[in-house]
């Protein structure tokens, strides 16, 4: 079967259709007659208001950039002081058993709620 | 199929009050609209009523059709947006058991039938059984681009895929069916063959 049947050949010439019923067209003419023909989209989408809130919000974004740009403190280049002194800084007052243990905590009540899920959408599909 | 350019005459005829002459596009197309609507559906009733969806559809925004495409591309497009939203709203897709039905319908099909049939028209049954057997996707793009004319890019076009996306779909779809073939036809093929 491998060598001798061209599924090409048999797609082009042996896949037919499906019919619908033999009054379809009549149905759909009674179904469109009193349908009237939509006006074409362009002559109610007024393309003036699509500019204009295209327009608002490029203004929006440039005035955003102008005003940054007017606020920045240019002469504080070069002076940058670091706003967290990492040499000063003490994690072993934040680090306690209780965090810890909170942290496992909630890291268990998320990967619960990840396998709950997990199994909803699995017997879902 | 005819020409693309008849489809715009009728077109211009209905958009300038001949409602009868949308009829001609109706019976022109109705095979293919309802042959889409029926790969997903594999339900009659809801097919044709998916496919009246799409004419009246169709008609009512016939004035947006603006020529860049095929008529029948739009209509496709329109078909399978429609079919999918069909399936969205009133049932989920029940494309394994359906495939179990087709296959037990199949079976019992062929093992009683076959010899009485002529060459061509057994391997007609064969071939549409067997795309009775693959998936949605599978059946469509062989569909489109086998029986309704649609080269690679139009097909694209109408399953919101990329020309590539569309390459590898059928080569993957030909690939499936011919493995149904083989399973579920190989003996009646090999008789037609020799």
């Amino acid at each position: 079967m491998k060598q001798h049947f061209d599924i090409e050949k048999h797609l082009r010439e042996d896949l037919e259709l499906s019919a619908p019923s033999p009054d379809f067209s009549k149905k759909v003419m009674g179904a469109i007659e009193g349908v009237r023909i939509a006006p074409p989209s362009r002559t109610y989408i007024n393309k003036k208001v699509v500019y204009g809130f295209g327009l608002f919000f490029l203004l929006l974004i440039v005035a955003a950039v102008v005003w940054a740009l007017v606020s920045f403190n240019w002469s504080a280049a070069g002076k940058f002081v670091s706003a967290v002194e990492l040499n000063k800084l003490n994690l072993s007052q934040y680090i306690t058993h209780k965090t810890l243990n909170s942290l496992l905590f909630l890291n268990i009540l998320l990967g619960l709620i990840f396998l709950d899920k997990y199994f909803l959408r699995r017997s879902l599909r | 199929m005819q020409a693309g350019t008849d489809d715009i005459q009728i077109i211009n005829q209905v958009l300038q009050g001949d409602q009868q002459s949308f009829e001609e596009l109706i019976e022109r197309y109705q095979h293919f609209v309802f042959t889409i609507a029926l790969r997903y559906v594999r339900n009659r009733e809801d097919a044709e009523e998916i496919a009246q969806d799409v004419f009246v559809k169709a008609y009512r925004s016939l004035a947006d059709f603006k020529g860049n495409a095929k008529f029948s591309t739009w209509l496709y497009t329109i078909a399978m947006n429609t079919t999918k939203t069909f399936l969205r709203k009133v049932k989920p897709p029940v494309d394994s058991l359906d495939h179990v039905q087709i296959s037990e319908t199949v079976d019992k099909q062929h093992s009683g039938n076959g010899a009485d049939l002529t060459e061509q028209r057994s391997m007609q049954l064969l071939i549409n059984q067997a795309i009775g057997l693959l998936g949605p996707d599978d059946a469509i793009v062989i569909t489109l681009f086998y029986k309704a004319e649609q080269s690679i890019e139009e097909t694209g076009l109408i399953m919101g895929l990329t020309p590539n996306a569309v390459k590898v779909r059928l080569h993957r779809a030909r690939l499936r069916l011919k493995e149904k073939l083989e399973l579920y036809f190989a003996n009646e093929i090999k008789e037609i063959i020799h």
